[in-house]
C-alpha cells in the first residue's frame, strides 16, 4: 500500500460492543485526517418518558435502558430519589445494594473479558472461535459470569432486570440461608478471578499511554462504587449534586449520543482505569497483590490494560461479596419509609463502564417533572476518539483489515455500551 | 428413566416470540413421564448451562425467514445450523445460535439436541400470539411429544458430531455458512 494513497476506512457495524455504532477513519497521504465514532442507534427518549411517572417507578423503568447494567440504573435512580425525598439508605440495606452491584460487576466484567475482549489479544474472531482452542479459560469465564448472575438472582429476584430494588431499599430481603450457599461458590470465583488476572496479565499489550483526566466516585474508605464525591486525577473534588455545574454534554453531528466534557477542560475518562488509578489503595489486599503481580502499578494509563484492571476488579468484587455475605444479618425491614413530596435529587454510582449520573425533579405528589441521565459511554466517547487520534498514526501502515481490527480492539478497551449511550460498530477507513 | 429436557425459549412480552414458551407450557400440561420442561427467558450463555450434562434436549423457539407464519421447522444442530449465527454482530447478549456454537466449541452440546422453530408473524411488545402461531405451537407440541416419546421407548442416544469432530479453533478465517436444509436427513416422525 502506498503511503500517498488516500484511505477511507469505514467499520459500518462495530462488533462485540453493546448497541449499534460505527467508526470512520480518513487517511490522506499517510496522515490521519479524521476520526469519528458514530453512534447511530436511535435515541430512546427515556428521560422524556419518565416525566409524569411516579418517583418509585424510576428504578424499574431506567433499568430497561440496559440488559447488562440494570443494577447500575436501579441504584443511581433509587439513590437520586432518596435524596429528593430526604431519606438515606445505610447499614445492612446499603450492604445488600453493594452485594447486588458486585454481582453485576462480576457478570459484566466476566462477559467482556472472556467473550468480547480477550479474542482481540489472542487473535480470534470471536469468543466462540476462541473457545475451541481455549476451552478451559472460556469455561472459567462462564463459571464466573454464572456466579455473578446467581448473586443478582438471589438478591435482585432475577439476573436480567432485577425486580427487587425499590426506592428506600428492597421489596424483600434475602434470608441468611439463601445467601449462605453463595459463600463457597464465591470463594471458587475469587480463585478463578485470580487465575484470570494472571491470564490477562500475560497478554501482549501495545506500548501506549495517554495522560487522562480520570473521574471516579470516591467515598470515605471504599473502592469506587456507590456514593461519595466525584474526584478527578487533576484535582476535581465535588459533591454529586454539583455534577452539572462541571460536566456538560454536547451534541455532535456524527453521533446520536451526547459527548460529555469537563467544562473548560475537555475530555475525561470514566470506568475501570479511572477507578483503579484513583482508588488503588482501597482495593482488597489480595486484589492489590494480584494487580502488582500482573505488572500493574498503582495507576494505569494504558487503555489496553483495562482488561487486566477488570480482572482485578473481579477479584475485589468476589472478596467484598464474600465479606458482605459472611457478615450478613437480615435488616429489620426491607426498606425505609418514604413519603412523596417535591424535591430534587442527584444519584451516581459506578456502572461496570464508569459513573452513571441521574437527576430527578419531583412535584408535590412525587411525580417526575424532569429527569436527566448521563451514562458512562457518552462520557467516554470523546476519550475513545482521542485514543484513536493517538493510536492510529502508529499503526497506519497496517493493511486495512488489520488496522480495522486494532481500532476495534482500542474501542473495546472501554467496553462501550452504545445502547446506554443513545443508546455495534461499523468502521470506515478512507485513505486518499 | 432417561429424561428428555424440553426447553421453550422466548420473551413472554414480545408477541410471537413467546411461541417457544407457550409450546413448553402445553407440553408441561401433558405431564408425560420422562419429559422435563423448562421455560427459558434468559441469555444464551445461561442456556448452555441449562442443558449441560443432559443427554437429550429439544429446544423450541420462534424463528423468522423459514416460510409462512406458524410453519414448524426442525433443525438438527449436529448437522450444522441452517443459519449462520451472527458472531460479528454479537453484543453482550447471546442468542440461541451463538449458544449452540459456543456449546459445540466447548463440547457442551447435549448428546442429542433438536431444535423446533415456529415461524413468527409479529413481535410487537405486549402483543398476544397471532392465530397462525398459536396453531403452529399446537403442531410443534405434537411433533415434540411424538419424537421424544417414541425415542424414549426405543433407541439409545448417539454421539453428536461435536464430540466426534475436530476442535480446531478458527483464527480469523472466513467459514462457509452451514448448509441450509441439512436437517432433512434427520426428518422427524410424522406430524399428527
Amino acid at each position: 500500500m502506498s503511503a500517498s494513497k488516500a484511505r477511507n476506512l469505514k467499520v459500518d457495524v462495530l462488533t462485540r460492543v453493546e448497541g449499534e455504532g460505527a467508526l470512520d477513519l480518513k487517511i490522506k497521504n499517510g496522515v490521519l485526517h479524521d476520526v469519528k465514532l458514530r453512534i447511530y442507534e436511535p435515541p430512546r427518549f427515556f428521560e422524556a418518558l419518565l416525566v409524569g411517572r411516579r418517583f418509585d417507578e424510576a428504578p424499574d423503568i431506567t433499568a430497561r435502558v440496559c440488559g447488562i447494567c440494570p443494577v447500575a440504573y436501579q441504584t443511581s435512580a433509587a439513590t437520586a430519589m432518596e435524596q429528593a425525598l430526604g431519606v438515606e439508605v445505610v447499614g445492612p440495606l446499603r450492604d445488600l445494594r453493594l452485594l447486588l452491584y458486585f454481582g453485576e460487576w462480576i457478570e459484566s466484567h466476566a462477559l467482556h473479558v472472556y467473550m468480547l475482549h480477550a479474542p482481540d489479544f489472542l487473535g480470534y474472531e470471536s469468543g466462540i472461535h476462541m473457545a475451541a482452542d481455549h476451552a478451559a479459560e472460556v469455561e472459567r469465564g462462564l463459571a464466573l459470569k454464572k456466579v455473578g448472575n446467581d448473586l443478582m438472582s438471589v438478591v435482585g429476584g432475577r439476573e436480567i432486570h432485577p425486580i427487587n430494588v425499590r426506592v428506600g431499599g428492597f421489596y424483600r430481603v434475602p434470608r441468611k440461608q439463601e445467601l449462605a450457599p453463595l459463600e463457597e461458590r464465591l470463594e471458587r470465583a475469587r480463585d478463578a478471578a485470580l487465575e484470570t488476572v494472571r491470564w490477562a496479565g500475560g497478554f501482549p499489550f501495545p506500548d501506549f499511554e495517554l495522560d487522562y483526566e480520570f473521574v471516579a466516585l470516591l467515598g470515605a474508605d471504599e473502592y469506587p462504587l456507590l456514593g461519595g464525591r466525584l474526584v478527578s486525577s487533576r484535582g476535581l473534588n465535588i459533591p454529586i449534586s454539583a455534577f452539572e455545574e462541571h460536566f456538560i454534554e454536547e451534541h455532535v453531528p456524527h453521533s446520536n449520543a451526547l459527548h460529555a466534557v469537563l467544562k473548560g477542560r475537555g475530555s475525561y475518562a470514566v470506568g475501570p482505569l479511572a477507578r483503579y488509578s484513583l482508588g488503588f489503595d482501597r482495593l482488597t489486599p489480595v486484589a492489590r497483590d494480584a494487580a502488582r503481580a500482573a505488572g500493574l502499578g498503582a495507576t494505569c494509563s494504558n487503555p489496553f490494560k483495562s482488561i487486566v484492571v477488570r480482572t482485578v476488579e473481579m477479584v475485589h468484587a468476589c472478596e467484598e461479596a464474600l465479606r458482605l455475605i459472611r457478615g450478613y444479618e437480615p435488616p429489620d425491614r426491607p426498606a425505609v419509609e418514604i413519603e412523596p413530596r417535591a424535591g430534587i435529587g442527584h444519584g451516581c454510582s459506578e456502572a461496570p463502564r464508569g459513573i452513571l449520573y441521574h437527576r430527578y425533579r419531583l412535584d408535590d405528589d412525587g411525580l417526575i417533572a424532569e429527569a436527566r441521565i448521563v451514562p458512562p459511554t457518552s462520557q467516554n466517547q470523546k476519550t475513545i476518539e482521542n485514543d484513536l487520534w493517538h493510536f492510529v498514526p502508529g499503526v497506519l501502515d497496517l493493511p486495512d483489515d488489520e488496522l480495522v481490527r486494532r481500532c476495534e480492539q482500542a474501542i473495546r478497551n472501554y467496553d462501550p455500551c452504545i445502547s446506554c449511550a443513545t443508546h455495534f460498530l461499523r468502521l470506515k477507513v478512507d485513505r486518499r | 428413566m432417561t429424561t428428555t429436557l424440553v426447553i421453550g425459549v422466548g420473551n413472554p412480552d414480545r408477541g410471537d416470540d413467546a411461541a417457544g414458551l407457550e409450546a413448553a407450557r402445553l407440553i408441561e400440561e401433558r405431564k408425560e413421564p420422562g419429559l422435563e420442561v423448562r421455560r427459558f427467558n434468559e441469555d444464551g450463555a445461561s442456556l448452555i448451562e441449562a442443558w449441560r450434562g443432559v443427554d437429550h434436549v429439544v429446544l423450541v423457539d420462534a424463528v423468522v425467514g423459514t416460510g409462512p407464519p406458524g410453519k414448524v421447522v426442525r433443525f438438527d444442530p449436529a448437522q450444522g445450523l441452517p443459519f449462520l449465527p451472527t458472531f460479528h454482530a454479537s453484543s453482550h447478549a447471546f442468542g440461541v445460535g451463538q449458544a449452540i456454537e459456543l456449546a459445540r466449541a466447548l463440547r457442551w452440546l447435549p448428546g442429542r439436541l433438536v431444535v423446533y422453530g415456529i415461524e413468527g408473524k409479529s413481535f410487537m411488545p405486549g402483543a398476544p400470539l397471532s392465530a397462525e402461531v398459536e396453531a403452529g405451537v399446537r403442531v410443534a407440541v405434537e411433533r415434540v411429544l411424538t419424537e421424544s416419546l417414541v425415542r424414549e421407548a426405543s433407541a439409545p442416544p448417539r454421539p453428536c458430531a461435536a464430540r466426534r469432530g475436530s476442535r480446531g479453533g478458527r483464527r480469523r478465517s472466513a467459514r462457509a455458512p452451514s448448509p441450509a436444509g441439512s436437517c432433512r436427513r434427520a426428518r422427524p416422525l410424522r406430524t399428527p
